[in-house]
């Protein structure tokens, strides 16, 4: 994954904000745990938005402990403990890291594909142990679908956004049913859009450069993809809204990252798209 | 009357893509955004009057020599000849999306051939799209509405109003800037090198 999901770190207050680490550093242990050594370099911060929306879904909060990190492993931190959700975004994680890596493979060329395919290979022992092949099967879909639409030519940006959105919606309401499966259907489905247009504008200099796919390539309205993303924020933020609040850091986590953390990220990239435009 | 060819400076034998693109450049040129608190705002009103006649008339004599030529195999008894008027077809559109019917709402507008899709047909498109959750094609419809007819209060209200939702969920963040924003920055960066050697130094940031 990207990495685009973050806190507003400025606005948590102390307490929330070393919540949020130890479940990012639980993450990280679990990763290492239930995938590989390895698994442990997938850990994103879009990864721990998922396990705090698995979390409020599933109505549990993470088990605090204390554990060593292998970097530096002089001390131990706080971590949430391997459980049930940290293993399931565990799996995702591994999952949605193969198939990044494997769409590498595919764009790929020379040097950078060698390397990609390294890395795939070692990832392809993550997916494995991952299992779950009924949402493998569903993200593979969408990136066939993906790819058949980039081909084409005839993706809106729209069009493409909602693939992405599809496959974080699989991954939000797998296992889940009822009204919990339909709210985390939409939380996903709006975070995977926002996640493909912020990749996308990260994206347009250096695809342009390159000749590579981006949906923006034959220009961009600046201000009518912050209002874009914007509301797909707000449409997420809505679906939240509709989650048991129990945990009032999870809770405020949650608010922190769709309300300020999500449209700053989204901001700075939009400002650096424009400022480079400027440079040209 | 002046030959809406020669108002939008294309040959008789442009393609329908050449017309759309010689309107809206022109269209972009006279639009009434330019002309703010501009004492030639009248003018520009009247030169986009004329240019969207014009438009309108091309498409008009276009969609006759179509449907001439084919037929449209809309199968729909009322609506098999929408060779003059679309008002009819139009209104039965926006009734299924007032009804939520969105899917067969967009059916009927994807029979529409692309050289006859006018103003109304985008706002239509725009209004689906927006409903699906796609804003980004949503506004690019609604603003391409507001192109080919500016004068249309309709058009434009559902651009202001995406802006104006985005920008009430947007202020949140812009509330919370956080003055010492340098200095946070720095401690930051610090915690994370203290914090590799086992240490937080400050809990601030």
């Amino acid at each position: 994954m990207f990495g685009y999901v973050r806190t507003y770190t400025e606005e948590l207050k102390i307490r929330e904000n070393a919540y949020y680490q130890s479940i990012y550093c639980g993450l990280c242990r679990a990763l290492g745990k239930s995938l590989c050594k390895e698994g442990r370099l997938s850990l994103s911060y879009d990864m721990v938005f998922l396990a705090i929306i698995r979390y409020r879904l599933e109505e549990k909060t993470p088990e605090i402990g204390q554990h060593r990190c292998p970097v530096p492993p002089f001390r131990k931190k706080p971590m949430a403990e391997t459980d049930g959700v940290l293993s399931y975004c565990s799996a995702v994680s591994g999952l949605l890291t193969w198939h990044k890596l494997d769409d590498d493979v595919k764009d790929g060329k020379g040097l950078k594909k060698l390397g990609s395919e390294l890395l795939r290979s070692a990832a392809g022992r993550m997916r494995k142990k991952a299992g779950m092949s009924d949402l493998d099967t569903a993200l593979t879909a969408e990136l066939e679908k993906l790819s058949e639409l980039e081909k084409s030519g005839e993706g809106t940006p729209d069009s493409l956004a909602e693939t992405s959105g599809q496959m974080l919606a699989s991954v939000f309401a797998y296992g889940l049913d009822g009204e919990k499966k339909r709210i985390a259907y939409e939380i996903g489905r709006h975070i995977g859009r926002w996640i493909y247009f912020a990749d996308a504008v990260d994206d347009l200099e250096k695809d342009m450069k390159k000749g590579r796919f981006n949906p923006f390539s034959d220009g961009i309205d600046v201000g009518m993809c912050r209002n874009a993303m914007l509301l797909e924020l707000q449409a997420a933020s809505c679906a939240c809204d509709l989650l048991p609040s129990d945990g009032d850091m999870l809770c405020a986590l949650t608010d922190n990252i769709l309300r300020l953390g999500m449209p700053k990220k989204a901001d700075e990239l939009l400002k650096k798209h424009e400022q480079a435009g400027k440079a040209d | 009357m002046t030959d809406p060819y020669k108002v939008l400076g294309v040959s008789r034998d442009a393609t329908d893509d050449e017309i759309k693109k010689a309107y809206r450049d022109l269209a972009k040129k006279y639009h009434p955004d330019n002309y703010a608190n501009n004492p030639l705002a009248d003018i520009a009103e009247e030169k986009m009057k004329e240019i969207n006649t014009a438009y309108s008339e091309i498409q008009k004599i276009r969609a006759a020599a179509e449907s001439g030529q084919k037929d449209t195999g809309f199968d729909d008894g009322s609506y098999t000849d929408y060779t003059g008027e679309y008002a009819e077809f139009y209104r039965k559109i926006r009734f299924l999306i007032n009804a939520g019917k969105n899917a067969e709402a967009d059916m009927y507008l994807n029979t529409i051939p692309i050289s006859n899709r006018n103003a109304e047909w985008n706002f239509l498109k725009g209004c689906i799209l927006r409903q699906k959750g796609w804003i980004y094609d949503a506004q690019k419809c609604f603003e391409t509405a507001c192109y080919m007819d500016s004068a249309n209060a309709e058009y434009r209200s559902a651009l202001d109003e995406i802006r104006k939702n985005a920008g009430a969920y947007g202020t949140n963040y812009d509330n919370a800037v956080c003055g010492w924003s340098d200095l946070c920055r720095t401690l930051c960066i610090a915690d994370c090198c203290c914090e590799c050697l086992g240490n937080d130094c400050c809990r601030i940031c």
